[in-house]
């Protein structure tokens, strides 16, 4: 059967398009512009789910993006609702939460159990006995989730953009339109969000049929849709807000991020059931869902209806249902429709039979609603069950009252107060910079809702300009729009509070009765308002029977928080495109090419090795190997870079550094260690000495930008005169280290390198390959070498001229990991490997970097106070050759039992065929050639013996070992 | 935004200054001195800015007048010029406000011509020159490590709005 109408003036969908879905294996034809269940139930099929605890056959309730029973899977998604996704060409649909689909489904028999499943009885029972909870925790589990994951979903993200604009206006209603419009005028820029398809809001479906408004709404869609100073999003969810009027918004190619001056909320309404026996049927459906049926989608929500009313809004709907050839068997008006003005007469008019002071009682059907009993009121609001009349009906449509949209509102901290007037919450007051219109705001005359939108939007046009403008907003409507109790008691229960989680009026009364009688822990207890919808169409009615049942008013009551996201947000929406900044030294290119195996090193992607050789640990010993008797080349342009200048620039790195730096003599380096405050080894790195007044400092990679943000914050706090420059990235810097050092680079640099003009520890500027560079003769990794820094233009010029021109010694790029093993077997410490967030200088084995002789350094008293109190100590060990454990850095030292220290560093030496490490030795009294016990992964004592450091070449002779005849031999 | 283009900007050159007599020495130049975050343009590209009271910024042509000018001129022991190695970009055709709202939390409609403006893009802390003369064009630099992070994303990201 087609419920299919006649062309609407105003419908969404283009009957030019043809599109076919499957649901459950079925073909379904629809056109473009339909959703999933508007389609299917203009087929006739009104099944759209099963609910959630019962299991209960559901059909569309809310067509407004609130139908938590109506959710559809795909292969490629989860959670799609139904009552407002577009059915698009192809689609194959499974209805979620159920086992062998929504007619067949293996669970529909639970509603009989439902006595059993009283409200919190999975906190009552699945506790005992013990051994059973896993298994309930299990079943409760699996249980819980509505639809399945697919686990290969590939990683899919909707970037988000930012946006801005004077005015926000969410909602295009004729509240908002109208807003916008004004706004406009006024010269502002404004974004217009809604969160349907198209723009117009209840003008296109309550007034859709009424010819006071149609040029109204002509005039102001085409002005919205035509306006430069209007970007209109549709189809967009205000999700929340946030500080200073921030506002995503989630659209269906991703999240803007709205920075408004001023925010005009026109959110409207959402309409709220009657409760009473079985208004969960399929068949039972808000008045304005089926008013959205008609008008956009041009589907007719039954044959047969009858309806509940408590407002002029109901019969309105009933005026559009009986336009659409819906038949009216009874309409039952809670209280009196001589009070509903014309529209009522209109429809009494039409021959609709009302019952005033009727409620609808309970209606009946197995899969479809098929009648419905109308019950008299008594005075206390309740139905008199002994007065009974029964109508057929195949559709029951409820028009009892509204909940306005206040989530945003309330998250700006409104002073949001219930009106009992119109029956709704309202914002008393609004904080600056936002606005409320419409509706939502408690004016419900369509031409008053246009002038208050039209105010709102005059007024934040203005106050984007930092002005006011005097406007006089209508006055809120005197006819209360919202029933006070829509809610009906019935001996077989089955009156569902909340559709999404089918909770029944006992449920939350026995909740209540059991001390949860305040509205965040009935929530919770209940689950009320916690499923899909969250409580869009349940919360105001829990409030109104928590009301009652306690006996406080609807404010003292009060609400639950309304949190954002305001609707279910995808992950990849939420995520947006990854930003995750990367940086390459300029020698990146050469890397590749040379087989690097990058590691990171915090933002730096670093060589950790070349992969030369079959395994990762012969290419870094290859690494070594030429190194120690050859040449390698290391990038090491990582290290931080700072220039620090002016008549005080001494005094600075005096202050800055354990060691003094103001005797040092220009053209030398000296090693830079820092503390901080307490003492505590946070830095290290080399001084350049450029002038009386300039240094240029190196720190370690990782501590460039924190290292600059001291010396700049230091600067200023001691008033010194000097500057400093981070010139990290700016400068590049390479590692050539090895014997053939000095040979080989002497034939490329206008720089004398000779020992006696360029000795160990020094730093000259010059020329290499013509491009202007400082050498600093450091030895880091224990051989002759220099560190080469240059502008980080020139870098990958003099890094490849080097490796080619050096290619008759077999000059190689060596690693990050291969710089570890060699500055290992060198004894030198890594800042943050070796020491950790307590590690002092007496500690690691450095006093000799100290000089307290210093006026005053960083860290310099804490120092003091820390030297006699020393309790560990850094040591060398090594483990005996032909040993064949694998230690691993944290493994401990024990002593008798007891703990004794960890290691920080260990690897196996190919230099000297065997294990070695540094270690913190808790025994203050443990000397070169102790035996120390070390625990290894499977729990075996391995004995290691103390040795001094370094381990490679004690007395220096490397640094120049081309001169002096040493050439490729260790030490 | 069918048309949007981004190049690397190969042909400028750029100076950071720093010293108690850099002021001085950007006062003299011929472009004289600019406004704090405001630029004097020159050239094409080529301009001035202040980002402090003793630190200022030029972009000159490669070999350019105005590099060479301050350099006679700095030859203080109060004036640092320190050359700066920026990955330098050029960002034009209709709608790169629009494209930029992707990556940037800037609103650079709300930029004034001639403004300098230190924004964070797609993660990375960058600098743009907003034109004087062709408001289809930005020049925007960054550090140089994240040059090929930063060229890639953008290119990513324009052909991303493109096929919008």
């Amino acid at each position: 059967m087609s419920y299919r109408l006649q062309e609407q003036p105003l419908e969404w969908i283009d009957r030019s398009k043809t599109i076919n879905i499957e649901v459950e294996g079925k073909p379904t034809r629809g056109f473009a512009g339909d959703t999933i269940t508007s389609a299917m139930f203009a087929n006739g099929d009104i099944h759209v789910g099963r609910s959630f605890k019962y299991h209960r056959i559901r059909g569309p309730v809310t067509f407004a993006n609130h139908d938590g029973n109506a959710l559809f899977q795909t292969s490629e998604a989860t959670d799609i609702r139904g009552d407002v996704a577009p059915a698009e060409d192809g689609m194959k649909l499974h209805a979620v939460n159920t086992i062998g689909g929504v007619q067949n489904d293996k669970f529909r028999f639970l509603g009989l159990l439902s006595r059993f499943l009283v409200v919190g009885f999975y906190y009552k029972g699945l506790f005992k006995p013990r051994f059973m909870r896993s298994f309930y925790e299990r079943v409760i589990r699996e249980s819980a989730g509505l639809g399945k994951v697919d686990l290969n979903w590939r990683n899919k993200r909707k970037s988000k953009r930012y946006g801005f604009c004077d005015v926000l206006v969410i909602g295009a209603g004729p509240a908002g339109m109208s807003a916008a419009k004004a706004a406009a005028e006024a010269g502002a820029q404004v974004m217009l969000v809604d969160e349907n398809a198209h723009i117009g809001g209840t003008l296109d479906y309550q007034y859709a049929n009424d010819d006071s408004v149609s040029a109204a709404r002509k005039e102001l869609k085409e002005y919205v849709l035509n306006s430069d100073n209007i970007e209109v999003q549709t189809s967009a969810v205000a999700l929340g807000w946030y500080s200073d009027n921030w506002v995503p918004v989630n659209t269906p190619t991703g999240i803007i991020k709205v920075r408004a001056k001023q925010v005009v909320m026109a959110t409207g309404l959402f309409e709220q059931p009657s409760i009473f026996h079985y208004n969960d049927l399929p068949g039972v459906m808000m008045a304005s869902a089926a008013q959205r049926m008609i008008a956009r989608y041009a589907v007719k929500p039954a044959e047969v209806a009858a309806m509940v009313v408590a407002n002029e809004d109901g019969y309105r709907a009933a005026l559009d249902l009986l336009k659409a050839g819906v038949k009216i068997n009874a309409i039952a008006d809670l209280e009196d429709h001589e009070t509903r003005g014309d529209l009522a007469k209109q429809v009494k008019a039409q021959g609709v039979q009302i019952y005033d002071r009727h409620a609808i009682y309970e209606v009946e059907g197995k899969k479809r609603v098929t009648s419905a009993t109308l019950c008299p009121l008594d005075a206390n609001g309740e139905c008199d069950a002994t007065r009974r009349t029964t109508v057929p009906c195949d559709g029951v449509f409820m028009s009892v009252g509204w909940a306005p949209v206040t989530h945003l509102l309330f998250q700006c901290k409104s002073d949001i107060k219930y009106n009992a007037e119109i029956g709704q919450f309202r914002a008393e007051s609004m904080p600056e910079g936002m606005f409320a219109a419409g509706r939502v705001n408690g004016v419900f005359d369509i031409n008053d809702q246009m002038a208050d939108g039209a105010g709102a939007g005059q007024q934040a046009a203005a106050a984007a300009k930092g002005e006011t403008v005097d406007v006089q907003r209508p006055a809120l409507t005197t006819i209360r729009q919202s029933h006070e109790y829509p809610i009906f008691r019935h001996p077989k229960h089955k009156n569902f509070i909340d559709f999404d989680e089918d909770i029944q009026l006992k449920d939350y009364i026995n909740a209540a009765k059991e001390g949860f009688d305040n509205i965040e822990l009935i929530k919770r207890f209940s689950t009320n308002g916690m499923g899909p919808s969250q409580g869009k169409h349940s919360n105001m009615n829990g409030i109104r029977i928590l009301s009652k049942f306690t006996g406080k008013s609807i404010d003292e009551t009060g609400t639950t928080t309304a949190r954002p996201m305001f609707h279910p947000t995808p992950i990849q929406h939420l995520g947006g495109r990854r930003f995750r900044a990367e940086r390459v030294s300029p020698m990146q290119q050469s890397h590749v090419e040379h087989k690097a195996v990058f590691m990171e090193a915090g933002a730096w992607l670093r060589p950790e090795y070349y992969d030369t050789e079959p395994t990762r640990l012969e290419s870094i010993h290859a690494e070594a190997k030429a190194v120690r008797t050859g040449l390698g080349i290391i990038d090491v342009s990582t290290l931080g870079k700072i220039e620090i200048f002016g008549p005080d620039a001494a005094e600075m790195m005096d202050r800055i550094c354990t060691m003094r730096m103001s005797n040092m003599v220009i053209g030398k380096t000296r090693y830079a260690l820092v503390v901080d405050e307490a003492g505590v080894i946070t830095d290290d790195g080399v001084v350049v000495r450029y002038a009386d007044d300039h240094f240029y400092y190196t720190t370690t990679s990782g501590s460039a930008d924190p290292a600059f943000r001291t010396v700049q914050k230091q600067i200023l706090e001691w008033g010194l005169k000097c500057e400093a420059v981070n010139r990290t990235a700016q400068l590049a810097a390479m590692n050539l280290a090895g014997p053939e050092a000095r040979n080989k680079l002497a034939q490329f640099t206008d720089i004398d390198l000779s020992e006696e003009a360029f000795p160990y520890l020094g730093a000259r500027t010059g020329h290499v390959f013509g491009k202007p560079v400082t050498l600093a003769r450091v030895g880091f990794v224990g051989e002759l070498g220099y560190e080469i820094h240059c502008l980080a233009g020139d870098a990958a010029e003099i890094w490849n001229n080097l490796l080619k021109e050096c290619a008759d010694v077999n000059i190689r790029p060596f690693g990050v990991e291969c710089q570890r093993l060699l500055r290992l077997e060198k004894g030198h410490v890594i800042v943050t490997q070796d020491t950790d967030g307590l590690t002092n200088p007496w500690e690691a084995g450095m006093p000799w970097a100290v000089h307290m002789k210093k006026d005053f350094f960083i860290g310099q008293r804490s120092l003091e106070i820390l030297k006699p109190l020393q309790s560990r100590t850094l040591h060398g060990f090594m483990f005996p050759e032909g040993f064949k454990g694998e230690p691993k850095e944290c493994h401990l030292l024990i002593k008798d039992g007891e703990l004794n220290g960890r290691i920080t560093s260990v690897s196996f030496s190919p230099t000297f065929n065997r294990w070695l490490g540094l270690a913190y030795v808790d025994d203050m009294e443990a000397k070169i050639g102790d035996g120390v016990q070390i625990r290894l992964d499977d729990g075996t004592l391995v004995e290691a013996e103390l040795v001094s450091l370094p381990f490679y070449d004690p007395e220096g002779k490397r640094q120049t070992c081309d001169v002096d005849g040493t050439d490729g031999k260790v030490a | 935004m069918k048309n949007l283009k981004l190049e690397k900007a190969q042909n400028l050159e750029m100076w950071h200054i720093r010293g108690r007599a850099a002021p001085a020495a950007i006062s003299s130049l011929s472009c004289g001195a600019p406004e704090m975050f405001k630029i004097n343009s020159f050239g094409d590209f080529g301009f001035t800015t202040a980002t402090g009271v003793t630190e200022f910024y030029l972009v000159d042509e490669k070999g350019g007048s105005v590099a060479g000018e301050l350099k006679a001129k700095a030859d203080d022991a109060d004036t640092f010029m320190f050359p700066r190695q920026d990955a330098l970009f050029v960002l034009s055709g209709e709608g790169w406000k629009e494209m930029m709202l992707r990556v940037s939390a800037y609103n650079f409609k709300a930029a004034n011509d001639g403004d300098y403006i230190t924004v964070n893009m797609a993660g990375v802390s960058t600098w743009f020159r907003v034109s004087d003369t062709d408001p289809n064009k930005v020049l925007f630099g960054c550090d140089p490590s994240f040059g090929h992070y930063l060229y890639e994303t953008l290119c990513e990201v324009i052909e991303e709005v493109k096929a919008l």
